[in-house]
């Protein structure tokens, strides 16, 4: 999946002890959250989207402390 | 100040500390997302100095700091906070209702040196309410609630909402001692509502925070409401 906004690869960021995590663009968040359903993948995504400058709001998705990250990104690079 | 002021304004007091904590949750998590979008999307630059420890952060050390801050350390925080600021509601509550009305303390004995040596009934009574009250906070909220009710006949909270708010509290046990990771007391003691078996990591979503706020606000005022109209 490629992010609409940057035009690159969305990654699941693991860094620190808060669990597996992605950014995507607004307007892309119902593509890559039925994915996930679709997929019977665990997921919350943060109550607020967040823009700056007026720039596209981006939507966090966090995958949770148990989460298959491989197996996900996997999941967003077929997307 | 009359009970029923007294009662009035710890619950205000309460729903007022509430609403802090929730808006500190929210607004922090913002503010860690917004460091999170410039570094990550906007090439943000940043480095911060800590002058007493010689330490040295740049924005590629932040991002772990903004995710771990995000869903471990502020989701804690905010859910000990908020069952702590309700468990004290109910303490202080009960603790304003048995000194306004001693004969709930029936039961408990005083040594006759105590009575002797005491300058009025007040004296008398202050040790034994606050023995009544600690050992309450050793109970299991459903407890609190019965105990609660069997002084003053009160509808709040419901079956539902007590047993709600006892898995919340399981859950911030959870955080306090065991670092995030369901125990076999957990489970026990949050029943039918718990969230994860034994031995996996318990997650703080966003919505369950807000729902365990509104749980919590929604028993203070209603508790407090019903037992003032009575006081």
């Amino acid at each position: 999946m490629i992010d609409t906004v940057t035009h690159e690869r969305i990654v699941i960021h693991t860094e620190g002890t808060g669990g597996p995590y992605l950014m995507v663009a607004q307007d892309q968040l119902s593509e890559a959250t039925d994915g996930l359903i679709a997929a019977d993948v665990p997921f919350w995504v943060d109550e607020d989207a967040i823009s700056l400058d007026g720039e596209p709001a981006v939507a966090v998705v966090n995958l949770g402390r148990g989460a298959d990250v491989v197996a996900v990104q996997k999941l967003l690079d077929a997307m | 100040m009359s009970l029923k002021s007294e009662i009035e304004t710890l619950r205000d007091t309460t729903a007022s500390g509430l609403s802090a904590a929730h808006d500190h949750f929210v607004y922090t998590k913002k503010l860690w997302r917004i460091i999170d979008i410039e570094i990550r999307r906007r090439g943000r630059k940043i480095i911060l100095d800590n002058k007493v420890t010689g330490s040295r952060l740049t924005e590629r050390d932040l991002l772990p700091v903004a995710q771990a801050s995000v869903n471990d350390y502020l989701p804690s925080a905010t859910i000990q906070q908020m069952v702590s600021l309700t468990e004290t509601f109910l303490t202080d509550l009960v603790r304003l209702w048995v000194t306004a009305y001693p004969f709930h303390l029936k039961g408990q004995s005083v040594e006759i040196q105590t009575i002797v040596a005491a300058p009025d009934k007040a004296s008398i009574l202050a040790p034994l309410i606050e023995n009544y009250v600690l050992a309450m906070g050793y109970k299991r909220p459903t407890e609190w609630f019965r105990q609660l009710q069997s002084m003053v006949s009160i509808p709040h909270p419901t079956q539902t909402e007590a047993e709600q708010f006892a898995e919340f509290k399981a859950t911030r046990d959870v955080f306090v001692h065991n670092r995030g990771v369901a125990t076999a007391i957990y489970a026990d003691k949050a029943g039918a509502n718990a969230r994860a078996a034994a031995g996996l990591p318990l997650d703080l979503p966003d919505a369950y925070l807000h729902a365990g706020w509104a749980l919590c606000r929604k028993i203070v005022l209603g508790v407090a409401s019903a037992v003032a109209a009575k006081a």
